[in-house]
């Protein structure tokens, strides 16, 4: 949501706003060398590269700029479908994995399989048909709720209940959608988070039931407001669905929360196996996605 | 006009049709094949008005005599019965041998069950390994009716909303005794993964599709907007990538038309929606 802006302005953007981390998204082309005041200023969550469903950087060396500036996951896409079966798209995004978590594991950093549509991993259950491969703690995922508004939607609690400790970020955006002017198939664009099919409310209490750590991180590509704006605006939206205020909006009468639901037992398994072996923060911090040039 | 795929139309569409006016109403609109609602309406339910899943006059009672009925309705017609779409009592494990007695009476090729319902705040995993119980149920059921095959249905609000959660309890069986409906309409509400993915990974597990559709609105006093039934042209489902992804993998069943958007008069709609789909198929097959 940043792209394009000096590293320095962006930064500054980020942490006037209270904003704790930094998900860097970089051309494939970006010189590292530039960034170095990135890791003494704010967290560095993840780094991942653009185009974002083609991780255009070989393993070794997105792995290597992901060291350097102290991030501790690097990012990779599953597989599109283009021009390619099921089958070979799947065994691809396998192949991907294994080679990131070869070249991320010997620098101690974790890779994150970014729940993406147009891809074999759009939504929780595909994710997880890869992630079972791997030992979670090696690969993890983005769970992306904006992007599960184009496609992957499952219901949120059930979704993270099939992830479990694979989730380690959580990518927020919002879509709308519109009756086409040229068909009769309906189209999507970005919105704000207060205005499409993304229901924080509902997430974040399916985050705090999952008993999730992690970090939030904003994504939001609505275009028109500026950056400073979206940064501020969107602060309170998530402070609102996270610390749980009431207000106009934070309850849907029609879709019941299911708050009172006790913990699953699979989720309580999953909740201790993780918190045994986890050092992620204890309270959900918020990071600005999409930061580079 | 003959179609790609024969085309059937669900019951639950026409519920402000009799039974007699149903099979009249859909042979006349050009379909092929019709899959009856087979469920029991509880006394309270009949003082409510009529609409779709309210009190709706077009289905069959789950028993010997009103599926004989239904067998003989839908033949005088000139139809042949796609499936059977059985209500809930029959998406429990007890409840497997009545249901293949039903669907061989009918002469169906396809008895629907859903299972795994998470809607009350059921787990994951508990609801999957209820659904894997009512499926070990019908499997088992299934070897001693060859001419019926039990079919789950994709569903929103269950342990099988997309394909690949549909793919993870039916890679346990053998897809000669159990397959599923492919519903890209109820993937709108919970569950959508791209045609050519979901279709690919479900491969011959994919015996029935039912299209319906679904469009979304911003709600009243809520952030979130919420997703409501909408007419056959009108909302996400893509038709044309979807005949093009069925066409690919080689799909030889029917294309059951399930519109609840209501936006028609149920003649008008009949008529509509078989037109749309046949030009539909055409343009996706033949550009």
């Amino acid at each position: 949501m940043l792209r394009g802006m000096p590293s320095d302005d962006a930064l500054e953007l980020i942490t006037r706003a209270g904003y704790s981390g930094v998900h860097c998204e970089l051309p494939a082309t970006e010189d590292v060398r530039d960034l170095p005041h990135l890791r003494d200023e704010v967290t560095v969550t993840c780094v991942g590269f653009a185009p974002d469903d083609r991780n255009p950087v070989a393993p070794e060396h997105a792995a290597e700029v992901a060291e350097s500036l102290h991030a501790s996951n690097v990012r990779v896409c599953g597989a599109s479908l283009a021009g390619q079966s099921y089958q070979a798209a799947f065994e691809a995004t396998l192949r991907t994995c294994e080679a990131f978590s070869r070249a991320a594991s010997k620098r101690g950093l974790r890779t994150l399989l970014h729940q993406r549509w147009g891809t074999v991993t759009a939504s929780a259950s595909q994710m997880y048909r890869v992630l079972e491969r791997f030992d979670p703690r090696e690969v993890g995922c983005i769970y992306d709720p904006g992007s599960m508004t184009i496609e992957g939607y499952e219901e949120y609690r059930i979704g993270l209940e099939i992830l479990g400790r694979y989730v380690a970020d959580v990518h927020v955006a919002n879509t709308r959608h519109f009756p086409s002017a040229h068909g009769t198939v309906w189209q999507w664009e970005w919105s704000p988070l207060s205005d499409g099919l993304m229901d924080l409310q509902r997430l974040a209490r399916a985050l705090r039931r999952a008993n999730y750590r992690g970090w939030i991180t904003l994504a939001d590509r609505c275009p028109g407001p500026s950056a400073a704006a979206l940064l501020q605006a969107d602060r309170r939206m998530l402070a609102q669905a996270f610390d749980d205020l009431e207000g106009i909006g934070s309850h849907n009468p029609s879709r019941p929360l299911d708050d009172h639901v006790d913990l699953a037992e699979r989720a309580i398994r999953d909740i201790h196996a993780a918190t045994a072996d986890d050092t992620a923060e204890n309270a959900i911090e918020v990071s600005a996605g999409g930061l580079g040039r | 006009m003959s179609t790609r795929w024969p085309l059937s139309a669900y019951t639950i569409s026409i519920p402000h049709m009799t039974p007699e006016q149903g099979v009249e109403a859909v042979h006349a609109a050009g379909y092929s094949g019709i899959e009856w609602s087979v469920h029991f309406h509880a006394p309270e339910i009949s003082r409510q008005p009529t609409r779709l899943h309210r009190n709706d006059l077009c289905f069959v009672e789950p028993t010997h005599d009103a599926v004989k009925h239904a067998r003989r309705l839908s033949q005088a017609a000139g139809l042949r019965i796609s499936g059977l779409g059985l209500g809930g009592q029959f998406n429990r494990p007890e409840g497997a041998k009545g249901a293949f007695e039903l669907g061989e009476i009918a002469g169906a090729p396809f008895i629907r069950i859903q299972a795994g319902s998470t809607l009350e705040g059921a787990s994951f995993g508990s609801a999957f390994e209820a659904a894997v119980r009512v499926c070990d149920a019908y499997v088992r059921e299934a070897e001693q009716h060859p001419d019926v095959k039990v079919v789950l249905h994709q569903h929103w609000g269950t342990a099988t909303a997309s394909a690949s959660a549909l793919y993870r309890l039916l890679s346990g069986y053998d897809p000669r005794y159990i397959g599923c409906i492919y519903d890209p309409g109820n993937m709108c509400v919970e569950g959508f993964e791209d045609y050519r993915v979901g279709l690919g990974i479900l491969g011959h597990y994919v015996a029935h599709v039912h299209l319906k559709n679904v469009r979304y609105g911003h709600g009243l006093m809520v952030d979130a907007w919420h997703r409501e039934w909408a007419p056959l042209d009108d909302g996400l489902v893509d038709l044309r990538h979807l005949f093009g992804a069925l066409d690919e993998v080689g799909y030889q069943g029917w294309i059951v038309m399930s519109d609840v958007g209501e936006s028609r008069e149920e003649t008008a709609m009949l008529r509509y929606n078989h037109t749309f789909l046949s030009r539909e198929m055409e343009v996706a097959l033949h550009g």
